[in-house]
């Protein structure tokens, strides 16, 4: 495959040139994270050297323009290898700093990535969030020796997370993929994956850098790819994820429209593919599943809610589109509960799921319109699901999400039926 | 004495102009039945090129209807709102129908209109050039109508989502006053387009929009200014309530 050097910035393409070739990439994309961004390149740099002393390795940093600093601190972050390792790497691991071009947004940022993975030779690469805090080095080598060593295409993160955390994922993004694509890969958009030089080529090659894709869509978008694309997959457990505290300009409206819109396009056009699946199947799982504590959440459930009644009041005459009257009624019946009884049931919430994507099919709505509908229920459900798995412990709010799953499996003729 | 007088007319040799009696009787019955004959030709030739009308505008309404409804116009008037306004109109056919007819209703209209000129009276060439004048005024006042219709639509739907997703209890309102001020507007650019009392319309929507939104203004800035002040505090109030939750 041939990658179209002029799109990458001037300076990547001179530190190309410079470097030849490369065996491992690791790729992290930024926007301002000066605070944490220190702190992940080092566990990077610690990771490659200690995990894989005998290839030649670079840290890409892809970053969005940051105005704190966050590209200076890439190159400059140092490490005392003597306290760390007995042996010293044979090559020098290099780092690159560069701003990408396109959409703004952290698929343009992987763009980037993969086209300077691509142009390196590279047999295998990684990416990881900039803002983690609870990197270590050992992440490095889950995400790469599954595929260096074992042959895999596509390695997806396994974290440990707090019961509350990642809603879009344990309500919409983990449940229709797994049941669609029949395989429960149980982090398909944790942000930090490891894959193959082929893979990173077949991502180069698609033409959907216009799109939500380019933005926070790119996690759900590799994840589905590598599955429908029939590359050899498996998960790998991190640890827990902990990030830096959240970025206001991390809109939920945005990044919901972003990602939702991104699964609902992806379902578009691998229906060939999951309409004939039945059932689902674990993956290979590398590493070592351990008990780890993950720091307490603050959720305010009453604005939650309050913003689903609003939903309710106000949203029915868009909503008679997409759902039927049944879905409307009992709607209408859960804004008038009050909170401890509070409940938006899993056969209604998964029969608006898939109204959605139906919806989204026979072109109901403009796109946009449709996944902003979709919010207030949304968080109407998350209050839901957080009121009953309050007094629960993470394990058994990890089964509440598998009796979610199974609903979404056993509701999927009537997605097939549908279409 | 009568008998007489018109017995002397005839024995005199009296002259007409134009000829003889008989002559001046037949002339002008002939010129009545020569122009009778040809309104006849030229009414049976209107009658024809209504009837061609009627078959060619038959043929394109059916074109029409298997063209929509393959490109499945249907469903895109499902979706921007087409068919919803049809049936607040009370009209129950499918919009590919109801396009496909007012398609063959347009044609019937110029083929009759081609036929009335094929009359050449001054009446129907008098009604022909005022029809082809005001023809591409109406054309563009229909469409200025329809697609302000589904923006107005678009964007009221645009404000209550933005609305609701903000948290903000009064949206629905918010939406249908976006909506009725796109409508006025665009209810005065058809009349605009229109050309009837252009300057009457102009003014009347002056007034009408500066108005509303005159009123909206010192709402706000008068009546608003306790409830903008809660709003404000309530915010800030919020921000120290917001949760952590990381959504993906």
């Amino acid at each position: 495959m041939t990658v179209d050097f002029s799109l990458l910035p001037e300076q990547a393409q001179e530190k190309i040139k410079d470097l030849g070739s490369a065996d491992i990439v690791v790729g992290i994309a930024s926007y301002n994270n000066a605070r944490t961004i220190n702190h992940v390149v080092m566990a990077v740099d610690a990771g490659l050297r200690k995990y894989f002393p005998k290839d030649r390795s670079v840290i890409i940093n892809s970053d969005g323009g940051s105005s704190d600093g966050t590209p200076e601190l890439v190159k400059n972050t140092t490490i005392d290898h003597r306290t760390v390792f007995l042996e010293h790497p044979i090559y020098p691991i290099h780092r690159i700093s560069t701003p990408y071009h396109g959409i703004p947004g952290k698929g343009s940022a992987f763009r980037t990535i993969f086209q300077m993975a691509v142009l390196l030779g590279a047999k295998a690469c990684c990416v990881v969030d900039a803002d983690l805090r609870s990197i270590t080095p050992e992440w490095i080598e889950l995400l790469l020796v599954p595929v260096v060593k074992e042959g895999y295409d596509f390695v997806a993160p396994l974290y440990s997370r707090h019961k509350y955390d990642g809603s879009i994922t344990n309500s919409i993004i983990y449940p229709v993929t797994r049941s669609l694509y029949g395989k429960r890969i149980r982090q398909p958009i944790g942000g930090e994956f490891g894959f193959s030089g082929k893979l990173a080529e077949f991502y180069l090659s698609q033409d959907v850098w216009e799109s939500n894709v380019a933005r926070y869509g790119i996690d759900i978008w590799m994840t589905t790819e590598a599955i429908a694309g029939g590359f050899k997959i498996c998960q790998a457990y991190l640890g827990a994820k902990i990030h830096d505290p959240k970025d206001p300009g991390r809109d939920l409206r945005d990044m919901f429209v972003q990602v939702v819109g991104s699964l609902l396009t992806l379902t578009e056009k691998h229906y060939n593919k999951w309409k004939e699946i039945k059932g689902t199947e674990d993956i290979p799982t590398f590493g070592f599943k351990y008990f780890v504590g993950v720091e307490p959440i603050n959720v305010n459930i009453e604005k939650m809610i309050g913003q689903f009644k609003l939903g309710v009041e106000s949203l029915k005459d868009v909503w008679k589109d997409i759902l039927d009257e049944g879905t409307i009624q009992a709607l209408a019946e859960v804004s008038e509960q009050k909170i401890p009884d509070f409940h938006l049931d899993n056969r209604t919430w998964v029969k608006i799921i898939y109204d959605y994507i139906l919806a989204f099919h026979h072109k109901k709505l403009s796109t946009e319109h449709l996944l902003k509908s979709l919010i207030p229920l949304y968080l109407g459900r998350t209050a839901s699901f957080f009121l009953e798995v309050g007094d629960l412990n993470n394990e058994e709010a990890e089964g509440v999400i598998e009796n979610l799953c199974m609903e979404y499996e056993k509701q999927k003729d009537y997605l097939v039926k549908g279409w | 004495m009568l008998r007489e007088s018109i017995l002397s007319l005839f024995s005199t040799g009296y002259s007409f102009p134009g000829g003889s009696f008989l002559s001046a009787v037949v002339g002008p019955l002939k010129t009545f039945f020569t122009n009778l004959f040809t309104f006849v030709i030229y009414l049976v030739v209107m009658v024809i090129i209504l009837v061609i009308g009627f078959i060619i505008a038959s043929i394109i309404q059916r074109f029409t209807l298997k063209l929509l409804d393959t490109i499945g116009f249907n469903n895109w008037s499902d979706k921007v709102g087409l068919t919803s306004i049809l049936q607040k109109g009370e009209v129950r056919i499918p919009p590919s129908q109801f396009v496909s007819l007012v398609f063959y209703w347009f044609l019937v209209t110029a083929f009759l209109i081609a036929g009335l000129a094929s009359i050449d009276l001054e009446m129907t060439n008098t009604i022909v050039s005022v029809f082809f004048m005001f023809l591409p005024r109406f054309l563009s006042a229909i469409l200025v109508l329809i697609l302000g219709y589904l923006f107005s639509s678009f964007l009221a739907r645009a404000t209550l989502l933005a609305g609701v997703n903000a948290g903000l209890k009064y949206s629905r309102l918010l939406a249908e006053a976006v909506r009725l001020l796109m409508l006025i507007f665009i209810f005065a650019m058809a009349l605009e387009q229109l050309g009837l009392a252009t300057g009457i319309v102009v003014a009347a929507f002056s007034i009408l929009f500066g108005g509303i939104l005159l009123a909206l203004a010192i709402a706000f800035g008068l009546g608003g200014k306790d409830v903008a002040k809660k709003i404000l505090e309530g915010n800030m109030a919020k921000e120290e309530e917001k949760d952590d939750i990381q959504h993906l």
